[in-house]
């Protein structure tokens, strides 16, 4: 079982006694193949280990019908943001085969918390350099896209009068979750689509 | 700083943890229109607006952009507490502003102590930072989909797909965002 959390890539800066440690207040859950997990929307709290098996990331598709859109299988690990910040599944999960998995969850955390604290520290400290890499992703990617866009587009933007400022957003974009801490962000981007979107 | 002057600003920690993280962080005071970080700077510290207001800048084409006005009680550079970070916007005062700056190696002892002050100000990072990764999947979905106009028929449908792989990319799994090849990666047709 540590075996199989220790091969986990987030949490490769835990210790294996850390690893040790996070198996003992994990669920071992057995999922038949076609099972749903997670229901997109769903509230959920908990993280899943594949140790055995693989599991299906559908959405909803053309024509009614669900697609694949990404597989996770031994040694991958999903929702491992909601345990630390619950929020509604991003997406419907079902066992692909016969699975196996470690189940850990806000709960168990919490008790982690009292009985383990230092493993605990640690387990969010790794979660939270997952994430951190992948916003600098996403930034980027985002940026690389809007500048391809902007690029395209500057001869016709430069033609018509900006009347929306930096800060107008000019239609509904999703929002993020509103916290008092931290950087809000996407005012930029509402206003560069907003552009974009008044010269096409 | 008094702790006491801190608890209407922080609310869930005890006294004895107000005293514990102004331990572990440095007072500073900030004339209005001066830099608390800049853009593209590797950064080792985050800053707790205590007095004052700040703007988050971010320079696009040369033009500058606000991105945010904070007020007391805000968090402001917290990525800047893992490693190897750097700044994605530049911090401005608005008016004379004082906040607590908290370094990356005082923050790290105090995460190794695992005292309840440490875990529950990890917990606060932790939420902003994954707030942050959630809509800024949102953002990536949406322009993606923008960028995907072939016809009108087909924009609900790629609308969808390409919301589901930046979310499955970046909300719960992780799904390398490499460069594009086209704006929608391609979708494994396993139909379940």
């Amino acid at each position: 079982m540590i075996s199989v959390i220790r091969a986990v890539k987030v949490f490769e800066s835990l210790s294996d006694t850390e690893c040790a440690e996070l198996v003992r207040f994990m669920r071992i859950r057995q999922y038949e193949a076609g099972a749903t997990i997670f229901e997109r929307g769903k509230p959920g709290d908990t993280m899943l280990v594949v140790a055995d098996g693989a599991l299906s990331v559908v959405m909803p598709g053309p024509r009614r019908r669900n697609i694949e859109v990404a597989r996770v299988g031994v040694g991958e690990v999903v929702g491992e943001t909601s345990c630390i910040d619950p929020a509604p599944r991003s997406a419907t999960i079902v066992a692909a085969l016969r699975t196996t998995a470690y189940e850990f969850g806000r709960k168990e955390l919490a008790r982690m918390r009292l009985l383990a604290p230092t493993v605990a520290t640690a387990l969010v400290a790794a979660v939270v350099r997952s994430v951190t890499l992948r916003l600098r992703r996403v930034d980027e990617r985002i940026e690389r896209e809007l500048a391809g866009h902007l690029a395209a587009r500057l001869p016709e933007l430069r033609q018509t009068t900006p009347s929306t400022s930096a800060r107008t957003p000019s239609q509904r974009i999703p929002s993020p979750t509103s916290s008092k801490m931290g950087l809000a962000g996407p005012s930029t981007w509402t206003a560069l689509l907003g552009r974009l979107r008044g010269s096409a | 700083m008094k702790a006491s002057a801190l608890r209407s600003l922080l609310s869930g920690y005890s006294s004895a943890e107000l005293d514990q993280l102004l331990a572990a962080t440095r007072s500073r005071r900030f004339p209005a229109g001066t830099w608390l970080c800049r853009e593209g700077d590797p950064g080792s510290s985050c800053f707790f607006i205590a007095t004052g207001a700040v703007e988050v800048v971010k320079y696009l084409d040369g033009e500058e952009h606000v991105l945010a006005t904070l007020q007391p009680g805000t968090l402001v550079g917290q990525t800047a507490l893992v490693e190897g970070a750097f700044r994605s916007a530049s911090v401005r005062s608005v008016s004379a502003t004082t906040a607590l700056e908290i370094r990356r190696r005082a923050f790290q002892r105090l995460v190794q102590q695992a005292s309840p002050l440490a875990q529950h100000f990890q917990e606060q990072i932790a939420v902003a930072g994954i707030r942050r990764l959630r809509a800024a999947a949102d953002q990536l979905a949406l322009v993606l989909a923008r960028a995907v106009r072939p016809s009108a028929k087909r924009t609900a449908t790629v609308d969808r797909l390409a919301l589901a792989f930046i979310q499955a990319g970046t909300g719960e799994w992780d799904i390398p965002l490499g460069p594009s090849a086209g704006p929608l990666p391609s979708v494994r047709k396993r139909v379940c």
